[in-house]
């Protein structure tokens, strides 16, 4: 059945379903109050004191891990460090094809991690890692049958991310283009019109490449980023760590401030009154 | 199951397989080979006079029609003017919601015009006007059972794109941006990919909506 | 009795159970960020010290890697 969008909601509202609700100091995800709006991946770092370091710069409360067969001869854990650092270990299910698939490592990670959320990946292909739109609302029905608290990386198809809404997932979480990519936002537009018709979180996943394509989500109304490769990947992972989390922060003060609109001829913001004649 | 791209292909056999068999002088779809890769929208024009003219001067061979409830007071017909043309008239399902919708009316579309064609619409909203992806590729599925040659409409998703293929469509006509937007190919990216993953099987978008 | 762990083959004493697995499988003995599941179905934690493994079943045991 079609589903019309109420467009005589507020700007407000459209923009920032938690701004409107008084949320304006946290970041309402899952049912629970989060301090920072990024969310960051633990994967590609080359140590684990690097990915320590990058972490703590980053700010991040949630970080995502995954789940794969015990190695006997693997030397320290990331999930150590991360309950080390006191942080929210949110497990993926990257690496899974079909919603069979996803749905058992969900319950997996659920034994793995004692927590019933689960950000689900379900993907098409191993060459653009793009989700597969039939076996991710596939799984995410399931996955919320069953009781778990799903935030789905899906593609910037609004109608999808309006049936996984409808579903019961806690956000959508929409890729700005191919995973670990770095080509950023590819179609601003897609995310405009998803976060325009959302009613729970949405979360930029994936394609992010620097601060400014962070600080672009944040100000198309995204209320949070997650990323992994572009920190994980860069030079010096603590200090991109740092970048990013001051992209999102300046992204969501930006979002909130109103921004001018755009105009084809100048406005000078000097005031001509007054102004001497000088001959 | 995962399905792997032959990355090995060379760019020529990506680019338009057409072209390595051997077809340099036509657009194969559906099972023909076609002069002109240009397929025109009749709806949005202002009086039948001016769809002719712009018909004629597009060169498009395949022009595409709606099904409505008879209005017994029109003037004229889009089809009397499209068969005057000899041009083949290729029947839509927009404005459906679900599968359902859109293969009753592909079955009627049938019995209307004769030809087991079907531009398929299954639509999410009346304000994007984007493709359902689930609900598209259900009624593909149906449609193609029932033996009829399915061009479906669809959103920029590669992965969707080859499982419509997979499917047995024969083509995918992938969206540049919303119908009548006239905002372009908004992610070239996605358009690039999915003519590599369904090698030979995405049409141009159409221009069907690039109205007044 | 022979099972198949992570997609090897191994002998295990008859009467082990997935516990037993875990530890053959090199999972230390803290087991946060350990799951277990048994021909595709996920044991709980708590039944792993009672879950009897028969022959030729397929056990995986996972832990937390580093991810995206």
């Amino acid at each position: 059945m079609p589903s019309k969008v109420d467009s005589e909601a507020s700007a407000a509202e459209r923009v920032d379903p938690g701004i409107s609700r008084g949320d304006v100091d946290g970041f309402q995800l899952g049912g629970r109050i989060w301090g920072s709006r990024l969310i960051v991946g633990t994967g590609g770092f080359r140590s684990l004191e690097a990915m320590e370091r990058a972490l703590v710069a980053s700010g991040a409360e949630i970080v995502t891990v995954a789940l794969r067969r015990v190695d006997p001869l693997a030397r320290g854990s990331a999930l150590e460090v991360i309950d080390g650092l006191g942080l929210f270990a949110l497990p993926n299910t990257a690496g899974c094809y079909t919603a069979r698939d996803a749905v058992r490592t969900a319950q997996l990670a659920r034994e793995a991690f004692e927590t019933d959320w689960i950000k689900l990946e379900v993907i098409g292909d191993d060459r653009t890692l793009f989700p597969d739109a039939v076996e991710l609302l596939d799984a995410a029905q399931q996955l919320i049958d069953e009781g778990f608290t799903v935030l789905p990386y899906t593609n910037d198809d609004p109608i999808l991310a309006r049936r996984l809404q409808d579903a019961g997932c806690a956000a959508v979480m929409p890729l700005g283009s191919p995973i670990g990519s770095g080509m950023g936002i590819r179609n601003p537009y897609n995310i405009q019109i998803i976060v325009e018709s959302a009613s729970v979180p949405v979360v930029l996943d994936a394609g992010i490449g620097t601060p400014s394509d962070a600080a672009l989500a944040m100000e198309l109304g995204c209320n949070g980023v997650l990323l992994s490769s572009s920190v994980a990947r860069a030079k010096d992972p603590e200090r991109m760590a740092r970048a990013m989390r001051q992209a999102v922060e300046a992204g969501y003060a930006a979002r909130r401030a109103g921004r001018i609109p755009r105009k084809l001829h100048a406005e000078g913001s000097t005031p001509d009154q007054g102004l001497p004649d000088l001959g | 199951m995962p399905s792997k791209v032959d990355s090995e292909a060379s760019a020529a056999e990506r680019v338009d397989p057409g072209i390595s068999r051997g077809d340099v002088d036509g657009f194969q779809l559906g099972g023909r080979i076609w002069g002109s890769r240009l397929i025109v929208g009749t709806g949005g024009f202002r009086s039948l006079e001016a769809m002719e003219r712009a018909l004629v001067a597009s060169g498009a061979e395949i022009v595409t029609v709606a099904l409505r409830r008879v209005d017994p007071l029109a003037r004229g017909s889009a089809l009397e003017v499209i068969d005057g043309l000899g041009l083949f008239a290729l029947p839509n399902t927009a404005g459906c919601y679900t599968a359902r919708d859109a293969v009753r009316t592909a079955q009627l579309a049938r019995e209307a015009f004769e030809t087991d064609w079907i531009k398929l619409e299954v639509i999410g909203d009346d304000r994007t006007l984007f493709p359902d992806a689930v609900e598209l590729l259900d009624a593909a599925q149906q449609l193609i059972d029932e033996g009829f040659t399915v061009l479906p409409y669809t959103n920029d998703d590669p992965i969707l794109a080859r499982r419509l293929q997979d499917a047995g469509c024969a083509a995918v006509m992938p969206l540049g941006s919303p119908i009548g937007s006239g905002m372009g190919i908004r992610n070239p990216y996605n358009i690039q990919i999915a003519g590599e993953s369904a090698p030979g099987l995405v049409a141009a978008p159409t221009i069907e909506d690039a109205r007044e | 009795m022979t099972i198949e762990l992570n997609g090897r083959t191994v002998e295990l004493s008859p009467g082990a159970t997935v516990a037993d697995a875990v530890i053959e499988a090199g999972a230390d003995g803290d087991s946060r960020g350990v799951a277990v599941a048994v021909d595709g179905q996920v044991i709980r934690r708590v039944d792993w010290g009672k879950t009897k493994l028969r022959s030729d079943q397929s056990v995986e045991v996972v832990r937390a890697v580093q991810g995206g």
